[in-house]
């Protein structure tokens, strides 16, 4: 390698340092790598020393192992080699999130009390919706189809089905509705009697024997739901992922932040839709960024995981880690991982500090399942 | 008010609407693909109206001639033409229209208060713009159009490696399911060329560290460095996207020489908005390649998390 040229991170390479480990997030490719805290700080630190420099700065095996890092970072394109000059030509990504919404993501659950396509329109004055419908009966394929037309004229950005199996709907008729109704995303059948994942279909097509609208099926956290993307990455900076800009109605008709939260803002019937979406109760959530949440503020994943702020550890504290979560930050470990242990084992919960790691016991264990 | 002329299918379009709507700005879109069923133009000593579909586009704050143009139905009748009158009337009726459609172009840009141009569009000229860029002290690749391979082997000779491109603006093939671009490509052994062939454009294949591609708007300037060269099949021209491993794409901030150079060239070209194409060479020399006045620019706003939608609809809402 040239080690006497300068270099820069491509910009949409992020890196992101977590307890134990930083990743570098490659937002053009979607995908995540792992480096030590040691080369991250070098990436932040020595931005305009020439690699030679910073390599000289190690001695022996350090000196092999710096030089390595290096390699790796050249071989998977995340940085560039160059002269002193070009260094002040490549600045950062702008961190920066605009969104011209509102309300940008929208569930409802299906009801014949209320006509979604009102609800829909009424809504879209407010942004450009991602929307979710979901079905809890049986429902005739031609109260679907009327929905689908009647939503035909909507500035709908993507709308997700979710709908219990039945031999009524034949690939042949959903093969037509996807090609008539080309904002349809997703189809998601549930209760199915197999499974069967098209998920690289547009749109995609799902068969599950779960029934997944019931709570236990939402608010996980794994490396599933990682979202590496501009946008989303950028809006995790400074909002919450999951609740910013989405409304829920369920069947009842009533607007809620989540469908699995108790909070209802009232009925989507007599409700007044504008006071309720710019209130500040309504937009509580929003702000509670992973940056902000216990245990999730020292990940590395941070800016990329999914958050629920129903399905918390410590209800009474809604700065608490996901449920849900099986990571341990604190020692690089998933649960279904060797050598694996809670959070909890790792440090102390108290109501007003929040989650406090005990450093000498982390020390202690990662020193055995990482080494010196 | 504020006028946007584009056409039906554009995403870029949409993105400026959002905004639009989100800062409470009244506009009203006319796609190409949409006819103008109504008109009224007049004039009198105070005052001209241009009145479409009965909204008075003359009283716009601003117009943003995004692509495309106004469409009006020429009336067509299907009759036994010996003496190919019809063929004359109809032609004839055409031109009229064309009268009309270029008044109200150009009474968009009265009191500069239209950002983009359908004059300037359509009349854009590769060599022409080609010949400025170089009277402005911007670099270009040595270009000849020839259609016989002895002045096409003197050229190699003289300068090695060459592409070519299409002259004007290539069209879009659909074949069935299938989409045919016409991309800059490399030229392959001149030795199999017939002796003549139809006029064709080449140029010296620059040897690239990295591309530059730019949107600008007025005089605010927004680059993109785009990096392919690792990737043969992306070599010649970066739209021919390789998906498997996607170029890196990243923001760029222009030398202020190359950035004025290029502000002149666009003054010279009256442009005030578009997408130029630049290269850079292994000794960090900037080429000019072309400028597209109605360009996508979105493959620029994403990837360097510009909003230049927004930026868009700002300007839009500046123009008093
Ligand atoms: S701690 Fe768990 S929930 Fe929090 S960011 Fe990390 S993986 Fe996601």
């Amino acid at each position: 390698m040239e080690q006497n040229s300068y270099y820069f991170l491509f910009a949409n390479c992020i890196p992101v340092r977590g307890y134990t480990r930083a990743i570098i997030c490659d937002l053009t490719r979607k995908t995540i790598d792992f480096i030590p805290i040691q080369l991250f700080n070098i990436l932040i630190e020595s931005k305009k020393n020439k690699i030679k420099d910073i390599v000289q700065r190690y001695k022996g095996d350090e000196k092999e192992i710096m030089s390595e890092y290096f390699d790796f970072l050249l071989e998977n394109e995340y940085i560039y080699l160059c002269d002193k000059d070009t260094l002040k030509k490549f600045p950062p990504l702008s961190k920066s999130w605009q969104s011209p919404n509102h309300i940008s993501s929208l569930i409802i659950e299906y009801s014949e009390n209320f006509c979604i396509p009102e609800i829909i329109r009424n809504i879209e004055e407010y942004g450009k919706l991602e929307i979710q419908i979901r079905f809890f009966t049986k429902t005739p394929i031609n109260t679907i189809l009327k929905l689908l037309s009647e939503l035909s004229n909507r500035r709908i950005c993507s709308l997700e089905l979710i709908i219990p199996f039945s031999n009524e709907i034949q690939d042949k008729t959903l093969e037509k509705i996807c090609l008539d109704y080309q904002f349809i995303s997703k189809f998601i059948f549930y209760n199915t009697p197999k499974e069967n994942i098209k998920d690289h279909s547009t749109p995609s097509i799902i068969y599950t024997h779960q029934n997944i609208l019931s709570e236990s099926h939402c608010g996980f956290i794994s490396p599933h739901y990682f979202n590496i993307s501009i946008d989303s990455f950028t809006e995790s900076l400074y909002y919450n992922n999951c609740l910013n800009q989405k409304l829920c109605i369920n069947k009842d008709g009533e607007i809620k932040n989540c469908l699995n939260m108790d909070r209802s803002y009232g009925s989507i019937h007599k409700a007044n839709l504008e006071k309720i979406i710019f209130s500040k109760e309504f937009n509580l959530y929003n702000k509670i960024k992973k940056d902000s949440i216990d245990v999730c503020k020292e990940c590395e994943f941070r800016y990329i995981c999914s958050d629920c702020r129903t399905f918390i550890k410590y209800p009474e504290n809604i700065y608490s880690q996901p449920a849900k979560c099986t990571y341990n930050p604190y020692i690089a470990k998933w649960e279904d991982e060797e050598g694996y242990v809670s959070v909890e084992e790792c440090g102390t919960y108290s109501k007003n500090k929040g989650f406090v790691v005990d450093v000498k016991k982390v020390e202690a264990l990662n020193l055995e399942l990482w080494g010196g | 008010m504020i006028t946007i002329i584009t056409e039906a299918t554009d995403n870029s379009t949409n993105g400026v609407i959002d905004w639009l709507k989100f800062f409470k700005k009244d506009f009203i879109r006319i796609n190409y693909e949409d006819y103008i069923s109504k008109i009224k133009i007049e004039l009198d000593n105070q005052d001209s109206n241009i009145l479409l579909n009965d909204i008075d586009v003359s009283k716009s704050n601003a117009v943003w001639y995004r692509r495309g143009t106004i469409n009006f139905q020429v009336p067509t009748k299907k009759v036994e033409d010996k003496y190919k009158i019809n063929e004359k009337i109809s032609s004839h009726l055409n031109k009229e229209l064309s009268k009309i459609r270029d008044y109200i172009h150009k009474n968009f840009d009265y009191n500069n208060k239209s950002i983009g141009n359908y004059e300037v569009a359509i009349n854009t000229n590769k060599l022409y713009i080609l010949d400025q860029a170089k009277k402005n002290k911007l670099k270009i690749p040595p270009t000849l159009i020839t259609d016989n391979r002895d002045d096409l082997e003197i050229f190699y000779k003289k300068h090695g490696a060459l592409i070519t491109k299409a002259i004007s603006e290539a069209p879009l093939l659909s074949i069935e399911n299938h989409v045919a671009y016409f991309y800059t490509s490399e030229v392959a052994d001149i030795s199999n060329f017939p002796k003549m062939f139809f006029p064709s454009l080449f140029q010296k294949k620059i040897e690239k560290a990295y591309e530059v591609r730019v949107f600008f708007i007025k005089n605010k300037y927004y680059s993109m460095a785009i990096f392919s060269q690792n990737d043969s099949a992306t070599s010649a021209d970066f739209r021919n996207y390789n998906t498997q491993k996607p170029n890196r794409t990243v923001p760029y901030k222009l030398p202020s020489v190359v950035k004025k150079r290029l502000k002149n060239l666009m003054k010279d070209l009256k442009i005030n908005t578009g997408s130029i194409d630049l290269l850079v060479d292994k000794n960090n020399d900037f080429f000019f390649l072309e400028v597209n006045p109605v360009g996508q620019y979105g493959m620029v706003s994403y990837p360097c998390n510009y909003n230049l939608d927004k930026i868009i609809a700002k300007e839009l809402t500046k123009i008093k």
